[in-house]
């Protein structure tokens, strides 16, 4: 066949492509009768209601010198890990606000960081165009840096999300700049799969995130610049399963919802997005409008939603994090209005597994964790999150408090002290350090301690609060026994 | 003049100014790879594209999606979300008020002595606080006239409702027996 007859089959074939694509959206659009706000209000629903002291921020995590790019938490222990611009990764304890370790990268230039499973190594890469993991009980070589155990290279492009799979201390996916997202072995360092790329249809741009799905972790998504988000199976790298239109800008961000069936997206067009996994739908926009021209429309740079998938957190450019109400499509409060709230944009942030607590990471080069610290009506441990919720036991006051924690059934005991206003990074606490410290929370209203007592220790009060809020500490007496 | 002329006569022996020769025509084999495998892409994304097209008939609309959603988020509890219930009373108030009103009050039974020696009771109202089955204990009392029942509040040490008849002494002390 000559040039010019392969020039025209080509011609006809893109405008093949085209009028399909626009007959599939005509298809979709008669099944859009509704959408997830629509439905609620038809349902009678009304948005939640925060008042000013309900999401408050109890923690200010200080320490690196550079812009945080990425956050992630542990599967269980409440630790973080974040990854930043002055080339280390450093790792909370996010109760206590102490580091734990401190990395420091060949690559200065990193732009993603990930937690394995078993909580014992993180992974991380960059512009190297590499992940490399790090096994955080190795020893330390000669200039007190933990060595790098594993390079896992062979992206053509800067690596810039990963995630472990969960429930899999072996395996990793990345999605890079060159189109693809890889499936790792970490023992081997091999590639298991690679999906996209040249030859199998995949995005056609940049693809900046991944997210596994928690319920069948087979089964992730990618956000790309390509302003598509894709599903993919680990078992068929040969095409994606399904492709998501719908945005007008690339895609930073994709998250599942908690169920498994639906997922969120977060983009350049600075709107979010749930699309139903299934079918392909697009559920909701989460949208504002915002005043002033065009060229400063903040973007979004990060989502995660709630254990319940009600509140759907959203971090954009400006520095703003709002919070909606998935089912209305509503922002019910906007976390940068807060009075110690960041300072420059939002890059990442993150849900702890069991849902108590949220941590952001922003260019200001802290990390905030926010949590619930009102009135809640039950205080017991729920039954789906038993590690998570302790609740604290006054037994003695005084300077220094004692305090008797009841976690997961059993009891430990802390001596709490008050937290420094300026925090010392530059000496490191020793390991194991079993400290509560209960930082002085001014804003918080003097309310009365609830009472309740538990089977085990009778005569005790015990006071229900989340783990990272703690108990108000006011003119240093505990108000209590 | 002269130099002009053989200016032209030196032209016109000059060899013809050079034409630069188009390149040959070689077969374009760079583009014509190219331009194959761009047709085998979409051939595969139109087959990609018909399938979905397909699928689609089936599809559930967008309200059963939502109906999932909505009742997915109503029943997973969430530990970042405010739930202000309505107040119950407190508990002081609550005893405060049996207190007063005291409504039970079986703890007469067999008199004042019974009572001293049950002190955790049930607080049931019993107006025949009769003389003969006891009297005041205390030396200062001397008459017994249950003109007023009075409930203790529960106590750590005796969490039920103590009830006792007041007694009303000579000397307009009031104690309780």
């Amino acid at each position: 066949m000559s040039v010019a007859e392969l020039k025209e089959r080509h011609i006809a074939a893109t405008a093949t492509v085209n009028s399909l694509r626009e007959r599939l959206k005509q298809r979709r659009q008669l099944l859009l009768d509704t959408d997830v706000a629509t439905y609620a209000k038809s349902q009678g629903r009304s948005a939640i209601s925060f008042s000013s002291t309900d999401l408050i921020c109890c923690r200010t995590l200080q320490g690196h010198t550079g812009k945080v790019y990425s956050l992630d938490w542990t599967p269980e222990r409440n630790r973080i890990v974040s990854a930043s611009q002055d080339g280390r990764l450093i790792v909370w304890n996010a109760l206590t606000s102490q580091k734990t370790h401190a990395i420091k990268l060949q690559c200065p230039w990193v732009m993603t960081c990930a937690f394995a499973p078993n909580g014992q190594s993180v992974a991380c890469g960059g512009l190297d165009s590499a992940c490399s993991i790090f096994n955080l009980n190795s020893q330390v070589d000669r200039d007190g840096n933990i060595p790098v155990s594993r390079i896992l290279t062979g992206h053509k492009g800067y690596v810039y999300s990963c995630q472990y799979v969960p429930d899999q201390e072996t395996r990793l996916i990345t999605s890079s700049g060159d189109q693809t997202c890889v499936l790792w072995d970490v023992t081997t360092g091999q590639r298991i799969s690679v999906f996209g790329g040249e030859f199998p249809s995949g995005h056609t741009a940049d693809v900046l995130s991944v997210s596994i799905n928690n319920s069948n972790s087979n089964m992730f998504v990618s956000g790309s610049c390509d302003m598509t988000a894709r599903l993919w199976d680990t078992r068929i790298a040969s095409r994606a399963v399904r492709t998501y239109h719908g945005h007008q800008g690339d895609v930073n961000t994709v998250k599942f919802f908690p169920d498994g069936q639906r997922f969120g997206t977060g983009s350049d067009d600075s709107t979010c997005r749930l699309y139903d996994m299934r079918t392909g739908h697009q559920l909701q926009v989460y949208s504002q409008q915002h005043e002033g021209d065009d060229n400063d429309v903040p973007i979004v740079t990060s989502i995660a939603f709630s254990i319940s998938g009600r509140l759907l957190f959203a971090g954009y450019s400006s520095g703003d994090c709002y919070v909606w109400d998935t089912l209305m499509a509503e922002v019910v409060l906007n976390l940068g209005t807060f009075q110690n709230s960041h300072e420059a944009r939002i890059s990442c942030l993150g849900l702890s597994s069991d849902g108590s607590a949220l941590c952001t990471g922003s260019w200001d080069k802290n990390l905030k964790i926010w949590a619930f610290g009102g009135h809640r009506k039950s205080n017991r441990p729920r039954p789906h999150s038993p590690s998570r919720f302790f609740t604290l036991l006054v037994l003695k006051a005084g300077l220094p408090p004692l305090l008797f924690a009841a976690v997961n059934g059993g009891s430990q005991a802390f001596r709490a002290r008050r937290q420094r206003s300026k925090d010392l990074s530059e000496k490191w606490p020793p390991r194991g350090d079993p400290a509560f410290s209960l930082p002085r929370q001014k804003a918080l209203p003097k309310r009365r301690l609830a009472f309740r007592s538990l089977p085990s220790l009778p005569t005790t009060i015990s006071i229900g609060v989340s783990p990272y809020v703690g108990v108000s500490v006011i003119d240093g007496v505990f108000r209590g026994l | 003049m002269a130099a002009a002329e053989a200016m032209e006569e030196k032209q016109a022996d000059a060899p013809p100014a050079p034409r630069p020769r188009s390149p040959p025509r070689y077969p374009d084999l760079c583009g014509r790879h190219r331009l194959q495998a761009g047709i085998q892409l979409l051939s595969r994304e139109i087959g990609f594209l018909e399938e979905e097209l397909q699928s689609v008939e089936g599809l559930q609309p967008v309200s059963v999606c939502c109906k999932e959603v909505d009742k997915y988020v109503g029943t997973t509890p969430d530990p970042l979300i405010p739930s202000y219930k309505k107040r119950h009373k407190s508990p002081c108030f609550w005893r405060w008020l049996r207190a007063m009103v005291c409504l039970d009050a079986t703890c007469f039974t067999g008199g004042f002595s019974s009572w001293q020696n049950q002190p955790c009771c049930t607080c049931r109202p019993s107006w025949s606080c009769s003389s003969s089955s006891g009297g005041c204990r205390s030396r200062s009392c001397c008459s017994v006239s249950c003109s007023r029942l009075h409930c203790v509040i529960p106590s750590l040490s005796c969490p039920g409702y103590s009830c006792g008849c007041v007694c009303s002494c000579s000397n307009g002390t009031k104690k309780y027996v």
